[in-house]
């Protein structure tokens, strides 16, 4: 099971972009190139079956991309917020200066096999 | 300070809500100039002005030959200007000078350059209009013809701007689109200067616009606007992902280029003095902040030792430090909140059992920057998550294989699918390999030879359509076939008997 939190002051965040958008709001959560994995809130975005939803935050839906939901199947995730005026995410709180980001407590053994072989 | 504005319209102009924000120089954490912010009315207004351009004709209706001898004086004017769009790269991004004045200048240069002669040669006249005869149902004429698409958006990202930049805008302008680009907010300068350098050169006003802004307004506006015919993005996969749904609303024509994990194979006949450095060029050019390095090294497990021992004492060579001076090879991470992170995955090998065998930490004695050492794992199984997770930053992992089997069940085993590499003295197995990677790019004894003459690209969750090359340069246009049939009497159309008695 992923455990996903929020902390007081990103769901401020989405408090005040509920504000701004009418429209219904979805966390997704996903990696690659320039910024590693993070949690993006889109308005409307469109969500297929090779997403998993893994819990709410604020009131939000947030789901794994497919290729996140193998390496975060026993992660304890938390989105949190931080000042970044200048983001290239599409993510709604970019136009506050604002970013998600992605917190995790421990991390746990990699699947399958034992790590280190030789 | 130097203060940036947003370029629309051939001129200079401040974002509609006048706001504007410091560019962080990542090697002092200090700001060296300021840039405006653009919103969603700034996103409008260049994309009305791309429009306007558009329509007019004064772009689209010029020949390709007056137009590529255009962008080849862009090239020219880019050169000419190397000093200051060098320092301007160096400072927004954190890459060394020594880079941008052997790569980014001269690459994004070249990329005009490119461009411009190539549609001014037999082979793009080619591809502009093919013609066929046909004989059923009775004889035609058929052309196959390629236009402009119209008003092009590109949005960029932080690690190589100005190179990026260049690669949405020659092509597409050579296609005789007009173009709105979105640079990464953190290194939107030299995209900017790319602007004021085109409109300089003769590309008329309208035609290429720059706006720096966020991609929850400025963005989204650019990739949801219903004149805006086309996106291209590079960037993370979740914003080519949104970027795909937003364009869906208007059916925009969509390239994507985005993450990668890529596999640097290393076979047992290969040249290892060669394959070891390779391998260091492989993961920590750009202090590993790029898109396509060879993130997993897949090394056969009898020549794993003595190619550890290789590329480890070639790691001896690689001086991190000052982004100016031209002995530097390493430079900062972009910003401090990708350097966290660069540790939270190092972090992360340490705890899934990974061996960390060089780097692993900040270099010592550097107390301003965003520096961080070139970092190894030895011992990677593929499954853990540094080994799945792009980190886009200096950490490499090292994956030991058997026999080619093994060695491609782990490459493409992987979400993405962008670059690789194999190392071997026999091109012949090395290409049949390369054959069964599935990556939109290998290369065989080599690693980062990116040529604006082919096709790059990812397969997979790396990305949708390809930039470069002919291919590229094809998909900034739209196709229309003419058929011309014969004035005939109607009993020559003897079909219209399907319908009429």
């Amino acid at each position: 099971m992923t455990t996903v939190r929020i902390t007081e002051a990103a769901a401020a965040v989405v408090a005040r972009v509920r504000t701004q958008r009418s429209g219904p709001l979805t966390f997704t959560i996903d990696g690659g190139c320039c910024e590693g994995a993070a949690p993006h809130l889109f308005e409307h975005a469109v969500i297929t079956s090779a997403a998993r939803e893994v819990g709410t935050a604020a009131g939000v839906p947030v789901y794994l991309q497919s290729a996140m939901i193998e390496p975060y199947e026993h992660a304890d995730v938390t989105i949190d917020v931080i000042d970044e005026p200048l983001s290239e995410a599409m993510s709604l709180e970019t136009e506050f200066g604002l970013r998600f980001v992605l917190r995790e407590a421990a991390a746990v053994p990699a699947r399958g096999r034992s790590a280190v072989e030789g | 300070m130097k203060e940036y504005g947003l370029f629309i319209n051939g001129q200079w102009e401040a974002a509609k809500g006048g706001k504007t924000a410091p560019s962080i120089n990542p090697a002092t954490e200090e700001a060296w100039c300021k840039v405006a912010v653009a919103d969603r009315e700034d996103a409008r207004k260049a994309v009305a002005a791309a429009k306007a351009a558009n329509d007019s004709g004064v772009w689209r209706n010029k020949s390709p030959q007056e137009r590529g001898e255009i962008l080849q004086r862009v090239a020219a004017a880019m050169f000419e200007r190397q000093d200051e769009l060098a320092a301007a790269e160096v400072q927004d991004g954190g890459g060394t000078m020594r880079k941008a004045m052997s790569m980014d200048v001269p690459g994004a240069a070249q990329t005009f350059f490119h461009f411009g002669s190539y549609i001014t040669g037999d082979e793009y006249k080619a591809m502009l209009q093919e013609e066929y005869e046909e004989m059923v149902p009775i004889p035609s004429r058929n052309l196959v013809v390629r236009e402009p698409i119209g008003v092009c958006a590109g949005i960029t990202p932080w690690n190589f701007p100005m190179v990026m930049g260049s690669w949405k805008i020659a092509p597409a302008i050579a296609a005789g689109n007009c173009v709105v680009i979105k640079p990464a907010s953190v290194t939107p300068v030299t995209t900017l200067l790319l602007a004021e350098i085109c409109t300089q050169a003769g590309v008329p006003a309208g035609v290429v616009n720059v706006i720096s802004g966020p991609g929850g307004t400025a963005g989204e506006e650019l990739a949801t606007h219903p004149d805006v015919s086309k996106v291209a993005f590079t960037g993370s996969t979740e914003v080519g992902r949104r970027i795909m749904q937003l364009g869906a609303g208007t059916l925009k024509k969509v390239t994507l280029e985005l993450g990668g994990k890529s596999p640097n194979i290393i076979l047992p006949d290969a040249n290892l003095d060669t394959a070891a450095l390779g391998s260091l060029f492989a993961t920590f050019m750009h202090q590993g902040q790029i898109c396509e390095s060879g993130t997993r090294i897949l090394v056969h497990e009898k020549v794993h030792d003595e190619f550890m021992e290789k590329m480890l004492a070639g790691m001896q060579r690689i001086k991190i430090g000052d982004t100016m001076d031209p002995t530097t090879g390493m430079g900062p991470l972009v910003s401090s909140s990708q350097r966290d992170t660069v540790e939270k995955y190092v972090e992360l090998g340490h705890e899934q059992g990974a061996k960390c065998v060089a780097g692993g930490k900040r270099p010592q004695g550097m107390t301003k920057g965003y520096y961080y050492e070139p970092t190894v794992f030895d011992g990677v199984d593929n499954k853990m998550r540094i080994a799945q997770e792009e980190i886009f930053g200096p950490v490499v992992s090292v994956i030991r294989f058997k026999d080619e089997d093994e060695a491609v069940r782990i490459a493409n085993d992987s979400v993405y699918g962008l670059g690789g590499a194999v190392w071997s003295d026999n091109e012949e197995r090395a290409v049949a390999l390369a054959r069964r990677i599935e990556t939109g790019t290998v290369w065989i004894n080599d690693y980062h030879m990116i040529n604006l003459r082919f096709p790059f690209g990812g397969y997979k969750q790396s990305g949708v359509g390809r930039e470069l090359g002919k291919w590229g340069l094809a998909e900034y246009h739209e196709m229309k076939h003419i058929h011309v049939g014969q004035s005939t009497p109607p009993e020559g159309k003897f079909y219209f008997q399907m319908l009429l008695n």
